[in-house]
């Protein structure tokens, strides 16, 4: 009988803590990233910048989240990212932001690389987390959040303020464009910018989509916000598996705070959850679009499924908008 | 003798029969334009309309939605809204197809959609905005042109299977 009763026990136990671990997850993400439902495609966004490793991107990339609300920078040197998002702090103030996502390499948990591609003599440069918490408090940053490979590695002790140049891993190509560690006398444990990674560390990817899969109506909000931005329309964009993750809330998503890892993951999530996660993304940012335009995005969707019942609400909707 | 009668009659039939239909399906087929080529003509108009759109962006935001590189002759882009105007919008951009390409006289109601499938894949924006202003002043076939627009729209939004390019951030 308490055998029968054991085994319910601990399952509800497994479940309760497993409830637990994603509800402080979705409590952090909220703190680094409010869950507001976003009206405007160009809201989505809002309040966050996103940093690029030129390799992991594609043209225009930074313009269609630039589009979509968001801060993007992007260059192969880190102090060339650091000065944007000081100036774009000082020169848009109605468009600061708190919380930073970095799309760029984790060189297997040994330093944040940003580089021009594999090519040894390519703009390449590392930082450190401790540099990146020293160099991002006095923008007003409090939020970094981490979407690169091993990354909790990258917070190991040993490295958190200076990186190992003399690592010995094959990734860790030269620094042709330097390597950023945090000052001599900082003291990272004060430092009130939280480092946020995925629990568990593996190896991180991103998809190259087009902007012609999405519906039109996200279409034409992306040429409003990047016509109102005076940026050229995007055509391409790159999106990674835990910014679709983080902008969807999916239950998945398992964060950590300042916690290191010291394995080495060679763990990556097979391409269809890549592809899967890509679809969400496109509906999400459809969604986001048919609020914007009630009256436009209806007519598309039930023109096909019901052409009979479909001309009755686009008639109803016409006059309502002439400019659609 | 019998034979040699009934060989001339099929010959002189098959002739006949070249000169009504033969010759047409013929003619197509030398030049690459039967109703099966219809679909490779479009799929490989859709690819090279990717690259354009690519060169077409820093127009910064042209909508206008018609692909110049679709048009051999070099047609001005703004070809189909002027003659949009006219309500034979669709036979004008068809006979500009025909004076382009002579293979497309094949079927009317083919290079039809040709022409409007190759204006909704030619711009990354074109499909929602100037296509379906220009097509609601042809009274006519604007339900054609709602029903092409849609298919294309959902055919790329709900591609799934196809996967794109990946790349790992180690």
């Amino acid at each position: 009988m308490i055998k029968r009763l054991t085994l319910p026990a601990v399952l509800l136990f497994a479940a309760a803590s497993a409830l637990a671990l994603d509800a402080s997850s979705m409590h952090l993400l909220n703190q680094a990233w409010p869950d507001v439902k976003s009206m405007h495609v160009s809201d989505i966004g809002r309040g966050v910048g996103v940093v690029f490793s030129p390799d992991l991107s594609v043209p225009g990339n930074c313009r269609f989240y630039q589009a979509l609300g968001f801060a993007c920078f992007q260059s192969a040197n880190w102090e060339e990212i650091l000065d944007e998002i000081h100036s774009h702090n000082l020169l848009y103030p109605e468009r600061r932001i708190a919380t930073l996502v970095l799309e760029t390499h984790g060189t297997n948990g040994n330093g944040l690389k940003l580089q021009d591609s594999y090519d040894r003599n390519a703009d390449r440069s590392y930082i450190s987390v401790g540099a990146l918490q020293e160099r991002l408090e006095p923008e007003g940053i409090y939020f970094v959040i981490i979407s690169a490979c091993n990354s909790g590695r990258l917070l190991r002790p040993d490295i958190y303020n200076a990186l190992d140049p003399y690592n010995g891993d094959k990734l860790f190509l030269p620094a042709t464009c330097g390597i950023v560690n945090a000052s001599a006398g900082f003291d990272s444990v004060h430092s009130p910018v939280m480092v946020i990674t995925p629990s568990a560390s593996h190896i991180e990817t991103t998809l190259v989509g087009n902007v012609k899969e999405l519906a039109p109506g996200a279409r034409r909000a992306i040429l409003e916000s990047a016509q109102a931005l005076w940026i050229r329309p995007p055509t391409e964009f790159a999106i990674s598996d835990m910014m679709v993750e983080m902008l969807t809330r999916d239950a998945h998503l398992e964060l950590a705070v300042n916690r290191y890892v010291d394995r080495l993951s060679r763990e990556i999530q097979p391409q269809d959850r890549s592809e899967k996660n890509f679809s969400r993304f496109v509906r999400y940012v459809n969604a986001v679009a048919a609020r914007q335009y009630p009256g436009s995005a209806k007519p598309a969707v039930t023109a096909h499924k019901k052409p009979a019942t479909s001309k009755r609400p686009a008639a109803k909707n016409a006059p309502k908008s002439p400019a659609g | 003798m019998k034979s040699r009668s009934t060989k001339l009659t099929l010959i002189f039939l098959l002739a006949l029969a070249m000169t009504a239909f033969g010759c047409r399906s013929l003619r197509n087929r030398l030049s690459g334009n039967s109703s099966s080529d219809n679909t490779t003509a479009n799929s490989t108009m859709t690819s090279s309309s990717d690259t354009t759109m690519q060169n077409n962006t820093p127009n910064n935001g042209n909508t206008s939605g018609v692909n110049p590189t679709t048009d051999v002759t070099g047609t001005p882009p703004t070809a189909g809204s002027n003659t949009g105007g006219t309500g034979t919008g669709n036979m004008t951009n068809n006979t500009n197809n025909d004076m382009n390409t002579p293979q497309n006289t094949a079927g009317t109601s083919g290079s039809m959609s040709n022409s409007l499938n190759t204006n909704n894949t030619s711009s990354t924006y074109g499909t929602s905005d100037s296509s379906t202003t220009t097509n609601s002043s042809m009274s006519s076939s604007s339900t054609t042109t709602d029903t092409t627009t849609n298919t294309s729209d959902t055919g790329t939004e709900g591609s799934q299977s196809r996967h794109h390019r990946r790349m790992r951030k180690d």
